[in-house]
């Protein structure tokens, strides 16, 4: 066994964390009081090779493992979730999706990979992905072998600022089928969607697809390895947030005076401290493993979907003590906390939320016996 | 003999505030939480008698007890938090001039409080510096050679309703020496020279109401204003924060009960993924546990109420209420948001609202920590 994190690793983990440090965490703050966006961030992001980092270097990728990827979204995620967002999604269950699929498109592909263009993946259809297998958009077959393509997706990250969107349907037939959509083309309509409580930044449209027509070579197989992306993806943000929730919570107590002494020499304080930071390693290892299945091969006994519930509660709870830590600070939006919190709880809007993932992992205990 | 049963004075004001706050109020929740404060709405609930809801009938108020206090919060919160938390406080700033003022002091202040006159009270405690720990505050009034006015200085933080309100319960040092017992409470007129408005804080939730810092620059505050004698200031505050407390937990209840009810509401067109393995009832077990620790809480909120309704302390008892209520709030609002699909992450749905406002309640009021502190004081000792 090792836990040590390779020379790329470290590399790559070191210069996210400093383009965090000089053009993300004191933006942020102006971010989500409304006041400019991420994209030119996220912008910058895909010139050091971070939008392509699954992306074998022929097509125009950096080439590098899961691990290496789960590694850059824990960082960004620390400055803003948002923005780790938007970069998790590209990577994750977009572009790894065609990555799996062997998607033929080579010229297609190296400008998602090099960042020239953003892909989103559109599978939501309003349930918050607490029923995935219910996909009302159809995907009728034309003469010529292409799609004609009807149906709304709500809630799709990188909605409004992607070029391309890989869309879930059903053919006549019932199967599923998934078809890369030009959303330039006639028929695609999109619209920002309506403000959530976290994830302010991220970039969120509704679709609607009114008889797009897609060439049959937009045709992209199934993935499960995309699902997988998606929820591992989002274990690593809820993994950020959480680190900058507890750090939020450390600086605080230990600035803040009651009674005459740091608050952080009170022992509610210390319990909440050492509780988070013990949660924080937990689903950091989780994550971890998952990620090296991921970077191997493929996940087994469910580590994925362990990881993702588990970061995912923990991030509530950790930015829920940080908050409290906080006092009234906490509840204004002149301290981050108050948005870590908000995100936390906004997280499963990413992938599957942590009661499918429970069932997921409960249905393969079960089979496995 | 044990009674459950509400009387009908309780009865007539849960009804009074909930009629009011399910047509009217309701019409106005989304645009107070996009920021307005509900000036109209207080000066509505005033002349409804909601904003002394247990001050004399003679000045204004309602007359009812604790209890039935309780009742109109949770009623009022259920529909706007921001409007319930701004009714609460001026509620408790005209019950300590029912409980520690004099006549005059309740003719000067209490019956402009009530009708509407003024739009609120605030209550003037915490301090920069002085946070959970109240005591160690550093607002000073001192007195004037001939005894008649006092020269406050000092600033206070996190004021509900402190731009808006006619009458500012301050309390401050009269001895610096005496630690809490030289505390001594003062109603601040707004308009005296020298009270200064400091900037609204932006905050994540409860954003109808108005929490701005004060800043008192040697203001002259009549000797007439002091309520009560010297060195009570800390027993009025205290006291204040008692009723305070069931009200908070009240509030608590209010916006737990909103969340779960946009959760039920959702629920038919929330579908499960597999139900042999038991999503549903998944859901359907989380959602007992939120009615049956709403269930416990609220009787903790009604048990503190009527024991100051039948005039026992009941310190402890409004702690463990207010602790149990918001932290049962906080867990409801976290689960129906994560079980409520994605309408529920919304940040204008009724689930949205809930989270958000629902957080400040563990921290109001006297944090969770105080509470727990107040709670094991009166069983251990030396904590």
């Amino acid at each position: 066994m090792d836990f040590a994190l390779d020379e790329t690793q470290q590399m790559i983990r070191d210069s996210v964390r400093s383009f965090v440090s000089g053009q993300v965490r004191e933006p942020a703050m102006k971010w989500n009081e409304g006041h400019g966006d991420a994209n030119a961030a996220l912008k910058e992001l895909g010139g050091l090779g971070l939008l392509g980092i699954l992306a074998p270097e022929n097509a125009g990728g950096a080439g590098l493992d899961v691990a290496t990827l789960i590694l850059s979204l824990i960082e960004l995620a620390t400055g803003d979730a948002g923005l780790a967002a938007m970069v998790a999604h590209h990577n994750g269950p977009a572009l790894g999706h065609l990555l799996d699929a062997d998607f033929s498109d080579k010229k297609l592909l190296s400008r998602f990979a090099s960042g020239d263009a953003l892909l989103c993946r559109a599978t939501d259809e309003g349930q918050a992905h607490l029923d995935s297998a219910t996909v009302e958009t159809t995907a009728t077959q034309q003469p010529d072998g292409g799609w004609q393509v009807s149906g709304s997706k709500r809630l799709v990250p990188l909605g409004t600022l992607a070029s391309h969107a890989i869309v879930s349907a059903k053919t006549l037939g019932g199967a599923d089928i998934h078809l890369l959509v030009d959303l330039s083309a006639p028929g695609v309509s999109r619209q920002a969607s309506a403000s959530l409580v976290g994830l302010s930044t991220c970039d969120l449209a509704d679709l609607t697809l009114s008889e797009v027509q897609v060439p049959a070579a937009m045709t992209v197989g199934s993935s499960s390895r995309a699902v997988a992306l998606g929820r591992l993806t989002t274990a690593a943000i809820a993994l950020g947030v959480t680190r900058a929730a507890l750090a939020a919570g450390v600086t605080y107590t230990l600035e803040r005076k009651q009674f005459g002494k740091p608050i952080a020499r009170f022992q509610p304080m210390q319990w909440q401290t050492a509780d988070s930071a013990t949660e924080l390693e937990a689903a950091e290892l989780l994550t971890y493993r998952a990620a090296w299945q991921l970077s191997t091969g493929d996940a087994r006994d469910f580590a994925v979907e362990k990881a993702a519930v588990f970061a995912m509660e923990a991030a509530q709870r950790v930015a829920d003590r940080a908050l409290q830590m906080h006092g009234g600070y906490g509840y204004t939006e002149d301290f981050p906390v108050e948005r870590h919190f908000r995100d936390a709880a906004t997280l499963r809007l990413l992938t599957d939320g942590p009661d499918l993932q429970r069932v997921v992992i409960a249905k393969g205990l079960a089979q496995a016996v | 003999m044990m009674d459950f049963q509400l009387s009908a004075d309780e009865e007539q004001i849960r009804d009074l505030a909930r009629n009011y706050a399910q047509t009217t109020l309701a019409e106005r929740a989304l645009a107070h939480d996009a920021g307005a404060f509900p000036m109209e709405t207080v000066k509505e609930l005033a002349g409804l008698g909601l904003m002394g809801i247990k001050s004399p009938v003679s000045f204004g108020g309602l007359g009812g007890s604790n209890v039935a206090y309780a009742l109109a919060i949770r009623e009022i919160a259920k529909v706007c938090a921001s409007t319930a938390v701004t009714t609460a406080v001026t509620n408790m700033v005209g019950d300590m001039l029912v409980h520690f003022g004099d006549d005059g002091q309740r003719e000067r202040w209490l019956r402009p409080l009530l009708s509407g006159e003024f739009a609120a009270g605030s209550f003037a405690l915490t301090e920069p510096s002085a946070g959970s720990d109240a005591a160690s505050l550093s607002s000073k009034a001192v007195l004037s050679d001939d005894g008649s006015y006092y020269t406050l200085s000092g600033t206070k933080m996190w004021i509900t309703s402190g731009d808006v309100a006619g009458a500012v319960l301050v309390m401050a040092k009269t001895d610096a020496d005496a630690g809490a017992r030289g505390i001594s409470a003062f109603i601040v007129d707004p308009n005296a020279a020298g009270f200064h408005v400091g900037r609204h804080e932006q905050k994540m939730g409860l954003k109808g109401s108005s929490t701005v810092s004060l800043t008192f620059e040697s203001v002259k505050v009549p000797a007439a204003d002091r309520l009560g004698p010297e060195g009570i200031g800390f027993r009025v505050a205290m006291t204040a924060l008692d009723g305070g407390r069931c009200g908070i937990g009240a509030q608590a209840l209010g916006i737990a009960e909103s969340a779960l009810g946009g959760l039920l509401a959702a629920m038919p067109a929330r579908k499960a993924d597999d139900r042999a393995l038991g999503t549903d009832q998944a859901a359907a077990f989380r959602i007992a546990d939120m009615a049956t620790r709403m269930e416990a809480a609220w009787l903790m909120v009604l048990r503190a109420c009527a024991l100051k309704d039948a005039g026992k302390v009941m310190s402890r008892e409004a702690a463990m209420a207010k602790v149990f209520a918001t932290e049962a709030a906080g867990f409801v609002t976290k689960t129906a948001m994560g079980l409520a699909g994605a309408d529920g992450l919304r940040k204008d749905s009724a689930i949205g609202r809930a989270y958000r406002d629902a957080r400040v309640a563990r921290i109001y009021e006297g944090t969770s920590e105080v509470q727990r502190i107040v709670i094991a004081r009166s069983l251990v000792r030396g904590v």
